[in-house]
Parts: C-alpha cells; structure tokens; sequence
C-alpha cells in the first residue's frame, strides 16, 4: 500500500503544486480586493473562489482518477501487479480527495491569519432575522471568532462539494468511455449543480429541510449573493449566507460521500479487470442514420466542410441551448412569480441564463470541435487529405463559432425580445446583443486557442474558463480599473438602457469591447499556427500535468 | 528512360539533436510496388511525411511525380493515395457519407468505382463507421485512399491490428487492385511476410539510414545462408558482403550479401558448403540485428584446435 500511495504521490504533486498556488492566488487576491475596497465582505469572495476552484479541480481529478491509467496506457501494467485493483482504486481515490482539499485548507489558513492579524475584517452574518438582510454594506462588523468560523464554514462547505463531485464524477467515470467525456459530464454537473445548490434557498423553507438536504448536497449550506455593477455600488462584492446546522449536515454527509467513494472502489477494481480485455460498455443512442440514405452531393470543398461542422456542432450547441432551457425552467419554478404566465417568466429568465451557461457552453463547443480533429486519429485522415491548414482550421473555426451564436445568442434573443423587462436579471436588452456574443466569441477563441495548443479538450476547455476569470480578476482587482471589467460594463449599458437610454460610445465599451475583439482575432490567429500543419501530438507543445 | 514516380535524394531530417533521417535515397519507378522495410524509430514514418508535405526536410530533395511536396503538398496530396496504421475516421458517418465527402477534394473522385468497392469488401454503406468491424474499417480506409485513382498509393503499415486471417484478407484485395492498376505503392510495414508477396523491390532502412535497396527477387537472390564447417571457415577470408555469423558446435552459419562470389570462392577452395535460401524476414534480420564479430579467426582457431 505504501508503494501505491507513493505512486499516487508522485503522480499528483505537479497538479497538487498548481492547485495550491491557485488557491494561495485566491486568498492573497481577495485580501488586496477587500483592503482596496473595504466592503467587509472578503469571505463570501473567498466562498466564490473555493467553490470554483472545487469544481474545476473535481473534474480535472475525476478524469485522471477513473480514467487516467487507461489515457496513460499503465492499465494492464497496474492490473497485473499482486494486489487487487481495488487496493490501487482506494490509493487513486484518497489521493485525489487529498489533491482537491490541501490547496483549500491552505488557503483558507492564509485566509485565517489576515482576519487574525486584523488586516481584514468582515461584517455581521447575513441571516434572515438580522437587520439590513439585504445590505452587507449596512452591517456592524463581525467579532473574529464569528468571521472565523464563517470563514471554515464556508471552506468546509466547499471541500465537500469539491469532494462529493469528484466522488460521483470518478463513480460515473468508470462507465463513461473516456477522460473527455468525464470532462464533458462535468462540465453538464458543474451546471446543474447551481440549480441544486439554490434549490432551498427560495420562499420560506425550514432549517430542517436546509439540514436534511446539506447533508444530501453540501454545497447547499451556502449561498452567494453577487452585488455590483451599478451606480450606488463602485465595483462588487460577494455576501454569503450560511444554513444554520451545516456543522452537523456536514458530519452526516461525511459517511455518505464514503459510501460513494467505497462504490467507485468496488467498481474501479471490477470493470478495470474487465476493461483489460473487453471494451469498456458504451451507452448510445442509436438513431439511424437516415440522411445516408439521401443522396447528398456537395458541390465543392466549402459545401462538404460545411456539412461537417454543422453536423458536429449543432448537436453539441443544441444540447448546450436545451440545458439553458432547462436550468431557466428550474430557476422560473424555483422563483415563480405569478406576475405572468409560465412561458412568459421562461422567456424573461432565458437571456440571464444564456449569458452564463453560454460562457461555458461556448467553451464546450470550441474545445469539442477541435479536439477529435487533431488527434492522431483523425489527424492522419486529414493530414492525407488535399486540404490547406488555413481551410480546415477556418472552417471550422466560423462554422462553429456561428452556430454557437445563432444557437444560443440568436435564438435568445428573437424569442426573448419582446418579453417584460423587469429587473435588471430579466429579458432582453440591446446591451445584452452588444456584450455578450462578443464574451461568448471570446470564450470559444479561448478554448480553441487551448486545445490546438495542448491538444487535450478538456485542459483546452477549463483553460479558456480560467483564463477569462483571470482576465476579469486582473480587471476587477483594482477600483481604478474594476469598471473596465465587461460584466460591468455591460451592466453599467443595461442600467442606462432600462432608464431609457442606450448608448455603446460610453463606459469604455468602446475601448474594452474594441480589445475584446481584437484579443479575438489574435487569438483564432495564434490557434490556427498552432493547429498547423496538423501536426501529430508529440510535435505540439508540450505541457506536463 | 521515364522520370521516377518518387525520387528522395540525400534526405536528412533531425528533431532537436535526434538525428531521424541521414542521406536516404530512393528512386522507384513508375508502376513499382516497393517495400520500405524497418523497425520501429527506424525513420519510415517520417520519410513517408516528408513525402506527403508535412515535414520539411532538414537536407535532400523530394519528388513525387515531379512536384516537390515542401513547396505543394496539396498538389502531391491530391495525387497520392495514403492509407496510415492507425488513422481512423469519423465514427458518426457511414461508409457512403465518407465518400461523398471526400469526392470533392479530388477531382479524379470515382463515386461508381467507390461504390463498387464497397460492394465488393462486403462493407454495408449505410452502417455508422463506429460500428464496423476493423477489417471493414481498414479497407474502407484503402477505398478511401484509392477512389481518386491516384497514381501514386503509400500505405503505411495498414493491416497493422488485423488478425492474421484479416490481414491476409486485406492483403489478397490490395495485389488484386494493384493488379489491375498501373499506380506506384510505396509500402512502409513491418509485416514482412506480407510485404513479400507483393513488393516488387525493397529498401531497409535502419536508424534512418538506408543499408540496403534493391529488387526482392534480386536481394533473394544476392543474399544467402551458408553451412559450412567451423574450421574450414576460419581457414577463409572473411566475405565482403558479411552479415550475420552464427556457430552451432562445429558448424557456421554465415549470412552475406553478394554470395556468389563467396560461393565461388568456397568452391575454389574445395570447402563443402550448403546453400540455403532466405525469406525476406530473415535477409531483414540479418541487416538490422546482424552479428559479425563472431566470425572465427585464424589464431583463435588454432589456439583452440590445439
């Protein structure tokens, strides 16, 4: 066991090393944001930034955890060794576990010395019966042992979210095929887990159901409330809100995620014994394929490459656009307003959930279409074939990309148009057409600019992610510059469009959106050299994980 | 005497400080099929992708029917057939819908002659590609390769992963085709049985060098084990053309290029010998795994005769 473990050691300490200086990053940057801008409310921020960091890290351990001996090809290597493949499955899975909770721990240590040191502080818990519940701004400060156990709720709260996914997607992983198609269902859980970790949060439900239901899902136990953007406010900030019995939820879910975790260990030694000789089971739906049976001829190259993207990315961007719908129909079920009929609420909702479910999607899509393509697969097909790099790759780089906008930001906005616009969260605004096909362009350049480079969709995919919410990071970290962040400036546009007036030569939109764009098109510039000349992988750049 | 289909001159290629390729040359007639031979990293892959235009070479010339895929790979592309080991294709499409596809990259596209083909290795047209087995995807794979009549096809070890009813499957329907065809092939495999029934001439390369080249019927020809007495060897110079050298108690078996001249000379000398004659696998062992240095000499033999 000792060997495995060292092994497991030796497999994970570069991540292990990148996971903790993110977080390290975190906790250092959301002190300097509080210390710039004094909002007290440093722990809601640093709630945020372990909550992504857990899913990012979940998925990234789930995909090397289930599948990673096969992807590495040590598979029939491990099995073959004189200890049963479930001993190896617990020393994957414990180090996994081990690689996603250090980073938060010591971040959250870092965390504890600046509100021990008084650097930072933090207002009052937001709590349904305390005054100012909507006004983190409004609230006394808290006294340190308060902040600090707000602070290790919420990093508590976080490890076991981080972990119960990583529990389940590793679980799920050993029937999925591939890391990618871990990478792909996580990215699926990662959506939907916004939806279940608000679930209770909405009209009046009891502490006890709040209790019964952290324990079933742990992030539940807290909520993040994103304030910023508009006039009264210069910047945002994060209050958070915390269920009453999380301690005692959490001590609960502890034997539940083991039993999870005891389950992918039974099932990790079984199919991983069977996968050595047998082709692990595949679940697909088999539609026939019907449009083979018409005679489709194409006249020229453009007309066939044009099939074929549309073929694999329409069903990759309508999928995208259903689970918007879905989410939508949660969130409108969730907050029924009774103001208006339930499609209409549905048509309100759509855009503020295309938004964000687009930056992701986006990402999907760009890192999806590429990835199968430069494998060595199908990468010597098209290495025979009498095409140019520069068509291939801009093909499939506009094809993509228009079906991502006409899917998700076009539909949008034709079925949402002339839908009521009555908060800042609903219906559809010129502000939305103007910002966000450009953030959602920006999130496909950037995940395809990360799968030509690394040639790994799903790294390609989580890169683009982080390297915009590194973009805005960098942007919002200073007040001098957090206006210059495209969220805001987006809000900023919404707000003097809903007071009647609409006009995109103000508040930097200009200027920022005008570098978007041009970020843009260096981007797709700089993935098309590295796509070229579809070149095989260990000619690529490589990047050690 | 017409222009080579392929013509590699002096080719030499390194990545980094790894020396791939070093001064291989090749010259294969029009119509030819010809075998190139190696082991795994012995350089075949990347000749066959400079060939193709995906590789700049560091040193030499490369021409295929005339074009220089450095500077038109699409061209030499739109004229080569090429069939990889392990090249795979879209999983969601079927056999026809990959045809179709393909047809308009190539002018020369044989939509009935595809179709026939189909037809005739059993594979159904309308059946998602994932789901054949990988005989019927490797010789879709060759349909593909082979449907714009290309003058010139190189294969690169594809009956690579096919059992070995399969692969001679698959072998019987490329001589067919090969047959009734006037296409150059350039067969990269190490399958060398295989290789054997249908190369007209072979070359061995070895760490990126050629050490060998010449027609198969002639290498047969020139390359020979002899049999013959341990000590009535040492007595002998050693052969020009020594390949390999084995000893069995008191006999030798020697492995050498250009052995009628060695033959003539073991006759001169009145030494009994016994000729024996050698599959293309063995004369391939005997160039990249050949063992000279234990060729008997004249002391040691006599210190041991004492």
């Amino acid at each position: 066991m000792n060997s495995l473990l060292w092994k497991q050691w030796r497999e994970s300490k570069g991540l292990l090393a990148i996971f903790t200086a993110w977080m390290i990053a975190a906790a250092v940057y959301v002190v300097s944001y509080e210390l710039g801008h004094r909002y007290h409310a440093a722990i809601g921020s640093f709630s945020t930034w372990a909550w992504f960091y857990g899913i990012v890290a979940a998925i990234f351990l789930a995909m090397r955890t289930a599948r990673g001996e096969e992807a590495d090809g040590t598979m029939s290597f491990t099995a073959a060794l004189p200890i049963s493949l479930r001993r190896s499955g617990a020393a994957r899975i414990v180090g996994a576990v081990l690689t996603l909770v250090i980073p938060i721990v010591i971040g959250a240590s870092l965390f504890s010395l600046a509100l021990a040191s008084g650097l930072i502080e933090q207002a009052a818990p937001r709590t349904p019966l305390g005054p100012a519940y909507h006004r983190l701004l409004e609230r006394d400060l808290a006294p340190f042992t308060t902040s600090l156990e707000q602070l290790w709720s919420v990093a508590a709260i976080a490890i076991f979210g981080g972990t119960q996914l990583l529990l389940i997607l590793s679980l799920v992983g050993c029937w999925l095929r591939n890391q990618a198609q871990i990478g792909f269902f996580g990215a699926v859980l990662w959506l939907g887990s916004f939806l279940a970790s608000d679930l209770l949060w909405y009209g009046q439900p009891s502490e006890i159901s709040q209790f019964i239901y952290g324990v079933l899902f742990p992030q539940s136990l807290v909520i993040h409330w994103g304030y910023g953007g508009f006039s009264d406010i210069p910047g945002s900030y994060t209050d958070h809100e915390l269920v009453g019995y999380r301690w005692p939820a959490l001590g609960l879910a502890i034997p539940l995620l083991a039993l999870v975790g005891y389950w992918f260990v039974r099932l990790y030694g079984k199919e991983k014994s069977l996968s050595v000789s047998t082709k692990p089971r595949r679940i697909r739906l088999a539609i026939p394929p019907l449009l083979s049976h018409v005679g489709l001829h194409f006249r020229g190259r453009w007309m066939a490459l044009l099939w074929l993207e549309l073929r694999q990315s329409l069903p990759l961007v309508a999928a995208g656009f259903l689970l918007t719908v879905l989410i939508t129909v949660a969130g409108v079920l969730m907050e029924r307003g009774h103001h208006h009929s339930f499609g209409t609420e549905v048509l309100m909702g759509l855009p503020g959930s295309v938004f964000f479910v687009g930056m992701l999607w986006a990402s999907v899509v760009g890192s999806g279409l590429y990835s199968a393509d430069l494998s060595n697969g199908l990468g010597g097909f098209w290495r025979s074939r009498p095409i140019s790099p520069s068509m291939w790759f801009w093909s499939k780089f506009m094809i993509g990309l228009v079906a991502v906008l006409t899917v998700l930001d076009g539909i949008t906005t034709l079925v949402s148009w002339n839908a009521p616009r009555e908060s800042p969260t609903t219906g559809m605004s010129w502000a939305y057409v103007g910002c966000f096909p450009m953030i959602h362009t920006l999130m496909y350049t950037l995940a395809v600019l990360g799968t030509c480079w690394l040639r790994r969709p799903v790294v390609g995919g989580i890169l683009s992610i982080l390297g915009y919410a590194l973009l805005s990071v960098a942007i919002s970290a200073f007040p001098q510059t957090v206006d210059f962040d495209p969220i805001n400036i987006y809000n900023h546009l919404l707000e003097t469009e809903r007071n009647g007036h609409i006009d995109f030569s103000q508040h930097g939109y200009p200027l920022i959106y005008g570098l978007l764009s041009f970020s843009i098109i260096l981007f797709a510039l700089l993935a098309s050299r590295l796509a070229r000349p579809l070149q095989p992988k260990y000619l690529s750049i490589p990047l050690a994980l | 005497m017409s222009e080579p289909a392929i013509k590699v001159d002096q080719l030499g290629k390194s990545f980094g400080s790894r020396e791939v390729l070093s001064h291989v040359s090749l010259s294969i007639p029009m119509g030819q099929t010809f075998a190139l031979l190696g082991r795994n990293g012995a350089g075949k892959t990347t000749t066959i992708r400079i060939l193709l235009g995906l590789l700049t070479p560091d040193a030499g010339t490369v021409q295929l029917n005339g074009i220089n895929p450095a500077s038109d790979p699409l061209k030499v592309r739109s004229q080569v057939g090429y069939l990889a080991e392990d090249q795979t294709m879209y999983g969601w499409m079927t056999p026809m819908e990959l045809c179709r596809f393909l047809a308009p990259f190539y002018p020369t596209w044989d939509m009935d002659w595809a179709r026939a083909n189909l037809d005739r290795f059993e594979i159904p047209h309308h059946a998602r590609i994932r789901e054949l087995s990988k005989g019927q995807s490797v010789k879709l794979g060759l349909v593909a390769a082979l449907a714009h009549h290309p003058r010139i096809v190189i294969l690169d070890d594809p009956a690579m992963g096919l059992d070995p009813i399969a692969r001679k499957e698959f072998n019987r329907d490329l001589v067919e085709h090969l047959q009734t065809s006037e296409c150059t092939v350039l067969y990269s495999s190490h399958l060398l049985d295989e290789v054997e029934a249908v190369a007209d001439a072979v070359a061995i390369l070895d760490r990126g060098r050629i050490v060998r080249v010449g027609q198969t019927d002639l290498l047969r020809e020139e390359v020979k084990q002899v049999l013959l007495a341990y000590d009535a060897a040492a007595g002998m110079p050693r052969p020009q053309g020594l390949l390999d050298v084995r000893r069995h108690d008191d006999r030798l078996a020697v492995v050498t290029d250009q052995a009628s001249a060695y033959l003539e000379a073991l006759s001169a000398e009145g030494i009994d010998h016994e000729v024996v004659d050698l599959r293309l696998d063995e004369i391939f062992e005997a160039y990249v795994i050949g063992r000279t240095q234990d060729w008997p000499n004249g002391s040691r033999s006599a210190a041991a005769s004492a």
